[in-house]
């Protein structure tokens, strides 16, 4: 899944972000978000990272209280046009260490985070598990895809060689790149999160996480 | 070892100047910094750290790396990725806050356009003041305790007009030789040394051929919004095309030879010099307004009944354009001319008294120029303001 440095290109123009990354990624974003969906449970799910609002949008179900945040106001401008005001969707522009600052502890019972962490500093990933961790009611649970570092050399040698070209043609057009995530359920698990499910690309550079924040 | 790696870093960067150079966010201390340490702000970009640390060298102070995706200060701040969530985010990822017994932030002038204070302060309890535009200022900053007039403003100086100069002419020349590289070897060394002269020439008598840029405020035909690059109202750009035309015909005649490839190959590289020299160069500098755009050109409008005279915007204009008078506790745009819609002003006001306007007499509130980081010549500008 190496095609997701192309996000940036599409980051910079949030009006082509869902076609553009439906394209880039053949399609299989579509079945993160559905797996994503299908794994979160209400009645308050957080999307984390929530940019134009497609993960939202099928998050918003019947009895579903759902909260969208990015730090984007023009992606949520985008979200805000997509989704209409009926779902009861809210919409909070802030970061992803600013949480606390918006929302009660204990306010959630899942967060989801699609293609969020790999634009956060190691420092601020940390932080940001800590704080989906006091946000979290006991029992709740925390779903995050991304990209990854593959853990074994051969394959990060592998990923490297696919990823590389793609890379530097983003990095030309929008001067910008992501960081795949190290260590992801190492960092999951030092919040105090359990890992109940991990799934992982082939090619081992793409994630999905599922954790829980034990009962009380 | 640390100066010759300064040195190729420091070639290797002005050469890449308009791209990012990111290092990793965190905390450096400076010297050996006590619990009343001043703690200085800046961003990720490399260049821009390692001239902010020659310029602290000899003091003992804390210097936080916030993340602004390794983008320069005024650049990241203009551009939306350098607000007060990255500010925040340094503040609370560093643990600055269990080594300092104050809780006093001194961040770069230039991030005005970009951090709102009066929510960092809100959110975090730092109090935050704007320094010095330029690190060299830190240390009599620091001494003196107080901002001179001079510590405010952005200048333009022969050092800065050689980098701006390297900013155009490096990949030009690049991507035009990468083309003679292919269809005409003999010229491609030549058109490297035009590019670099023409570049070096345009910017180091900016100061004079930027009287003429300033008196085209002709209104541009329509399609110019289309075609970025040009600007077809500096009729210099005409005149020296017919040069390199005339150059290419007469070496063509002088060498015999009249290939295709060859023709091709010298008008390609051309067009590349064309483009150089009709960019925006006066919209790319940091004190003059674009020559392209009348469109976006905002202007900042006061409103003297809001204004309480608490003297915010001259503390951030780095143009100068403010006065205050301190009897009557009123703000003034004394030099509107001079303003360059940075919009520091507008977004650090505590009274909400400043907002831009457009050409067509909308106005745009502070909050939404705060949210959207609507300032210079961003798209979005037009784009929000008509949503």
């Amino acid at each position: 899944m190496s095609s997701y440095v192309w996000m940036r290109l599409l980051e910079s123009a949030p009006d082509r972000y869902d076609l553009g990354i439906r394209l880039l990624s053949l399609g299989r974003i579509d079945r993160v978000y559905a797996q994503a969906a299908q794994l979160a449970r209400g009645p308050d799910v957080l999307d984390l990272g929530c940019g134009t609002g497609n993960l939202t949008s099928r998050l918003a179900r019947p009895g579903v209280r759902v909260t969208g945040v990015d730090l984007s106001s023009e992606m949520l401008a985008v979200a805000r046009r997509k989704i209409s005001q009926d779902s009861g969707v809210r919409w909070v522009q802030t970061s992803a260490v600013e949480l606390i600052d918006h929302f009660a502890a204990e306010s959630f019972d899942t967060i989801v985070s699609i293609l969020m962490f790999s634009e956060l500093s190691d420092a601020e990933q940390r932080l940001a598990l800590e704080e989906c961790m006091s946000l979290l009611r006991p029992g709740g649970q925390l779903i995050v895809a991304d990209e990854v570092q593959p853990s074994s050399l051969l394959r990060r040698a592998l990923h490297g060689i696919v990823r590389a070209p793609l890379a530097a043609i983003t990095y030309a057009l929008t001067q910008a790149s992501t960081r795949p995530v190290i260590d992801l359920w190492v960092k999951v698990i030092k919040a105090g999160f359990s890992v109940k499910l991990e799934e992982s690309s082939r090619l081992g550079d793409f994630t999905l996480l599922e954790a829980g924040k034990r009962e009380a | 070892m640390a100066a010759l790696r300064n040195a190729v870093l420091d070639v290797a960067q002005i050469l890449l100047r308009s791209l990012p150079w990111p290092i990793k966010p965190g905390l450096i201390a400076v010297g050996h910094p006590g619990r009343d340490a001043p703690v200085l702000l800046t961003c990720n970009y490399d260049l821009t750290v390692r001239r902010v640390l020659g310029a602290l060298r000899g003091l003992d102070v804390y210097l936080l790396v916030a993340p602004s995706k390794g983008i320069n200060v005024w650049c990241a701040a203009a551009g939306g990725y350098f607000t007060s969530h990255q500010v925040i985010s340094i503040l609370r990822t560093s643990g600055i806050g269990d080594l300092v017994d104050h809780r006093r932030l001194i961040l770069p002038q230039l991030s005005a356009t970009g951090v709102e204070r009066k929510l960092l302060e809100e959110r975090t309890g730092w109090r935050a003041v704007f320094g010095p535009v330029y690190a060299a200022d830190i240390p009599a900053y620091l001494a003196n305790g107080k901002k001179t007039e001079a510590m405010r403003q952005v200048r333009f100086t022969l050092r800065d007009r050689m980098e701006m100069a390297a900013v155009w002419a490096s990949p030009v020349s690049l991507i035009g030789a990468a083309i003679l590289a292919i269809s005409w070897r003999p010229l491609l060394l030549p058109f490297v040394a035009l590019t670099w002269m023409l570049a070096l020439g345009l910017y180091v008598f900016f100061p004079w051929l930027s009287k003429e840029a300033e008196s085209a405020h002709r209104p541009a035909p329509a399609w110019v919004r289309w075609m970025v690059f040009f600007d077809p109202r500096v009729r210099r750009n005409s005149a020296v095309w017919l040069v390199f035309l005339a150059g290419m015909w007469s070496t063509a005649y002088l060498v015999g030879d009249w290939r295709v490839h060859s023709l091709i190959g010298w008008s390609l590289a051309s067009f590349f010099l064309m483009l150089l020299i009709s960019m925006d160069l006066a919209g790319s500098t940091p004190v003059y307004k674009s020559g392209l755009h009348e469109d976006r050109l905002l202007h900042v409008e006061l409103n003297a009944d809001a204004c309480t005279g608490r003297a915010m915007c001259r503390e951030v204009c780095p143009k100068d354009c403010y006065v205050v008078d301190a009897v009557r506790h009123k703000a003034e745009i004394a030099k509107p001319n001079a303003c360059v819609q940075c919009g520091a002003c507008v977004v650090q006001c505590p009274e909400d008294a400043l907002a831009f306007v457009t050409p067509a007499g909308e106005r745009i509130p502070p909050d939404v120029i705060r949210t959207y980081k609507l300032n210079m010549l961003g798209a979005r500008a037009t784009s929000v303001a008509r949503d």
